[in-house]
């Protein structure tokens, strides 16, 4: 039997996480990146909503390549991502989310990740969620270089990890803009906390 | 009055938590803020009376990801 990317896993981890089904919102620097580290950790069931597609720029941090330029970034990142496990069930919606169609998109999925750009959508994204009585992560003030100890997972009314500064958004007095490594240390890190989540470990 | 805010003891003057949140700045449409461990969403609770030794936790939500 295929046992996946993973076969360090326990029985029991390997049960748990491909049980899991987890849904993302937004495929771009931290979906798309989330999304890796949880299929080459064992996760097998993901649900990917963004209406996007992928451009020259998202090159400098997110999980595409150069010959997937103008393609829709759900079906892009399902190609990637069967790359690393052929196995893995994906729900993929090319869709713009809002407050309307968030939680019929999301009904399915036991965790589900913040991965917008915008702090206008990330805003949806806990309006949408919180009612839904799911475990969420999110990730918020992840733009610039360095201060790598400062993107910090917090638990929030122990139902929401949020992970970042909260501070260094794209923009501002700062100029600041988003790069691979920090935005991929945010990402990593979403990924570890719905590990954490899925097999009990503290986040 | 004095609350807990971010963690610190703070003087304010505010009685509601849309008061504190104009009062330090605080986007509020734009933030995750945890008022005596209840969690609101960007945006609510605004009137939300504060009271004499309140807990406030705020964490911003900023673009970029």
């Amino acid at each position: 039997m295929d046992e996946g990317p993973n076969p360090f896993l326990t029985e029991v981890e390997r049960s748990r996480l491909e049980s899991a089904r987890i849904g993302i919102a937004g495929a771009g620097g931290l979906g798309s990146n989330c999304a890796m580290h949880l299929v080459r950790a064992g996760v097998t069931h993901l649900t990917i909503a963004d209406f996007d597609v992928v451009a020259e720029s998202n090159l400098n941090r997110q999980f595409f390549f150069r010959n997937q330029i103008g393609r829709k970034k759900v079906y892009a990142l399902a190609e990637n991502l069967w790359r690393i496990n052929v196995n893995v069930k994906l729900v993929l919606l090319p869709i713009r989310l809002t407050r309307e169609n968030f939680a019929a998109t999301f009904a399915d999925c036991d965790i589900l990740v913040e991965a917008f750009d915008s702090a206008d959508a990330k805003a949806m994204f806990l309006a949408s969620a919180t009612p839904l009585d799911k475990p969420m992560v999110m990730a918020s003030g992840i733009a610039g270089w360095g201060h790598s100890a400062e993107v910090v997972p917090r638990m929030i009314g122990g139902r929401l990890i949020a992970i970042g500064d909260g501070e260094s958004g794209v923009g501002g007095e700062a100029g600041l803009y988003p790069v691979s490594p920090r935005v991929g240390i945010a990402a990593a890190m979403e990924a570890n906390a719905v590990c954490s989540i899925i097999l009990g470990h503290q986040f | 009055m004095k609350i807990n805010y971010q963690g610190k003891e703070r003087e304010t003057a505010a009685t509601t938590l849309g008061e504190l949140m104009a009062e330090q700045g605080v986007d509020a449409a734009h933030a995750v803020v945890e008022l005596d461990g209840d969690v609101l969403s960007p945006g609510e609770g605004a009137e939300r009376p504060l009271a004499e030794g309140a807990v406030v936790a705020v964490f911003k939500i900023v673009t970029g990801g």
